[in-house]
């Protein structure tokens, strides 16, 4: 992940991150920090719930010591990127109303333009509209507009991968925040689904032992 | 209070001669495990700091403070991660030798089976949730620190084994070694002006811990029980063949049971920590509380109220103290302010720290604490806040 401030100033955050989809109930997430290196080996687990807050912990290697945190929700930035929790988590279709804009192309891609109106009102967003693509039904572009209607900001989709027997995950994810000037790149690399995860490696009472 | 300050800590202590030979022996298996193809690896930093001192800490003393650290760790996983082996050596040098320290602070095989832990060695165990002072963080010897706030923990030789259930997660620990604290530099200046003769009083024991814990939906709770040595010596006075007079730590054999709580609702986070123990000079109970608000992922704050039924006998300043203090994280370091006031005498203790992250591999980092008020109205056998002002920069490797 690359955090780029308004006068270029780039600054370089490498995470690991684990993902177990729990049946009925959302999400459980741990992503350890590689860089920067005061920061190696800090974790966040989340177990996100489809309704009420999120659960979260942190693990501080240097104190060998858990925290369990008041979670931020889901318009909190993640990591002071301009992502916020609710931009990376898994998209539910359930939790937007969708209304059908136009047919536009997006670079080589003939993308379907859909508005779509986030249900839940702790969302940071007043609407989002989203191009996706007719072939494969993937997101290309993201804006984000605010309460108020402004434009905040706008989510690119990069390099598309498709992995055998999931369908396809995009290898970089570029957000540009409108308001402040600042632009977040997130590269993916080494996905690996199915993965052997299981409940036992999201346990807060062993995350001192998840790596 | 671990990290880019470890450089500058006031305290050292001198291996037993047993648990020395363990030390080399398995630092000995370190080199063998960084020599050989394992897909662990070492990481570390090398740490120099220097802390000013408003008071010199004796006649032939200085007022000033330096030495060089170099903390590595070392991490193999193996048997799909159900296994691995941590070892994470600590050196502190200082140039005029009296607080330099080599420490062990982990060198340990764990085994993380379906809802089965077990480990072996040497390890750093962290039990609590408030913020101002860590009442049932029992296990570790801690390090008299004089700059930072609060301590340095020293690794404990143990057997421990875990499970976790529906009911809640119990740990058991058997601790065969006992390691003593020691008092240089500061440390050492208690609270007269006799210094600390160290006995020497580690050795073999047969010390026990448990702790039960649960989470129930917004609620955490532990409970804790732990028969054996003391980590908090008491003192004797003691007068030399010269006439001078000098305080000899004895450690004794308690019997505690401490509690923690945590509540979270919305972003406030309600937190208790609660201990009582049995020393010879009387049972006694302990408690802080409070509460801690989350503004938003950068700003936390905090409010806490510490309490010892000694009162006036107690070894701690902190005994009828309110605490207020605040952290702010930004994208490249954080700050963090907290002060003590005691409710009755309305001395102070002022604390703050902050670093500077310098590019993705180095921390600049400064420290500060000051006591404010009458030294004559502080419990006479807690040990002096001292005034003082310390600078880390921490290279990672």
């Amino acid at each position: 992940m690359v955090l780029r401030d308004r006068d270029g100033k780039e600054r370089t955050r490498e995470l690991r991150i684990r993902a177990l989809e729990v049946e009925g109930d959302g999400e459980k997430t741990l992503l350890i920090f590689e860089s920067p290196r005061d920061l190696r080996g800090t974790a966040l687990l989340t177990f996100s719930h489809p309704e009420g807050s999120d659960d979260q912990w942190l693990y501080l290697p240097a104190l060998k010591r858990v925290k369990r945190i008041a979670a931020s929700g889901q318009s909190g930035s993640f990591m002071g990127s301009e992502f916020a929790y609710e931009d990376v988590g898994s998209q539910v279709v359930d939790k937007f109303s969708y209304r059908y804009l136009r047919d536009e192309a997006v670079e080589q891609y003939q993308a379907f333009v859909v508005e779509r109106i986030p249900l839940d009102p702790s969302s940071g967003y007043g609407r989002q509209v989203v191009w996706v693509d007719k072939t494969e039904y993937r997101p290309l572009r993201v804006d984000y507009y605010g309460r108020n209607g402004e434009l905040l900001k706008t989510l690119r989709f990069k390099d598309y991968r498709q992995y055998a027997g999931v369908g396809w995950r995009a290898g970089q994810l570029v957000m540009v925040n409108h308001q402040v000037g600042r632009t977040t790149l997130l590269s993916w690399s080494d996905y690996e689904f199915g993965a052997g995860l299981a409940d036992r490696d999201f346990d807060p009472a062993r995350l001192e032992q998840l790596r | 209070m671990r990290g880019p300050c470890s450089g500058i800590r006031a305290s050292s202590y001198r291996l037993a001669p047993s648990l020395y030979g363990c030390s080399v022996a398995l630092a000995g298996l370190s080199v063998l495990v960084l020599v050989t193809p394992l897909r662990g690896q070492w990481e570390g930093d090398v740490a120099l700091g220097a802390q000013w001192f408003a008071a010199a800490a004796g006649p032939d003393r200085s007022a000033l403070e330096v030495a060089l650290a170099l903390r590595a760790a070392f991490q193999h996983d193996w048997d799909r991660g159900r296994q691995s082996l941590a070892v994470e050596p600590f050196l502190r040098w200082d140039p005029r030798g009296e607080r330099t320290l080599f420490d062990l602070q982990a060198a340990a095989w764990r085994y993380r089976g379906g809802s089965w832990d077990v480990a072996l060695g040497i390890r750093e165990v962290f039990w609590g949730v408030t913020e101002s002072r860590q009442l049932v963080d029992v296990i570790n010897q801690r390090d008299p620190v004089v700059g930072g706030p609060g301590y340095e923990k020293l690794g404990q030789p143990l057997v421990s084994l875990a499970t976790h259930q529906d009911w809640g997660s119990v740990d058991l620990m058997f601790m065969p070694y006992f390691r003593p604290r020691s008092y240089t530099g500061h440390a050492g200046l208690l609270w007269s002006s006799a210094r600390v003769v160290e006995s020497g009083a580690g050795g073999w024991r047969w010390d026990w811990a448990a702790r039960w814990s649960h989470r129930l939906g917004a609620l955490d709770f532990g409970l804790l029980q732990f028969v054996g040595t003391n980590r908090e010596p008491r003192f004797e006075t003691e007068t030399g063949s010269a006439g001078a007079t000098f305080l000899t730590p004895h450690y004794e054999r308690i019997t505690q049971t401490g509690a923690d709580v945590q509540l979270l609702v919305g972003r406030w986070i309600c937190k208790l920590e609660a201990l009582t123990l049995d020393p010879e000079s009387g049972r006694y109970v302990a408690a802080t509380g409070g509460l801690e608000y989350a503004f938003a992922d950068y700003l936390s704050v905090f409010g806490e109220y510490a309490f010892d039924s000694r009162g006036d006998d107690a070894t701690t300043s902190f005994n009828d103290d309110v605490f207020a203090g605040a952290r702010l994280w930004w994208q490249d370091g954080q700050l963090r302010a907290g002060v003590f006031v005691d409710r009755r005498t309305l001395n102070s203790v002022l604390s703050l720290s902050a670093n500077r992250r310098l590019g993705n591999a180095a921390v600049l980092a400064v420290e500060a604490g000051a006591f404010i008020g009458r030294e004559d109205r502080e419990p006479p056998e807690a040990p002096r806040q001292h005034t003082h002002v310390a600078l880390s920069l921490a290279r990672y490797f």
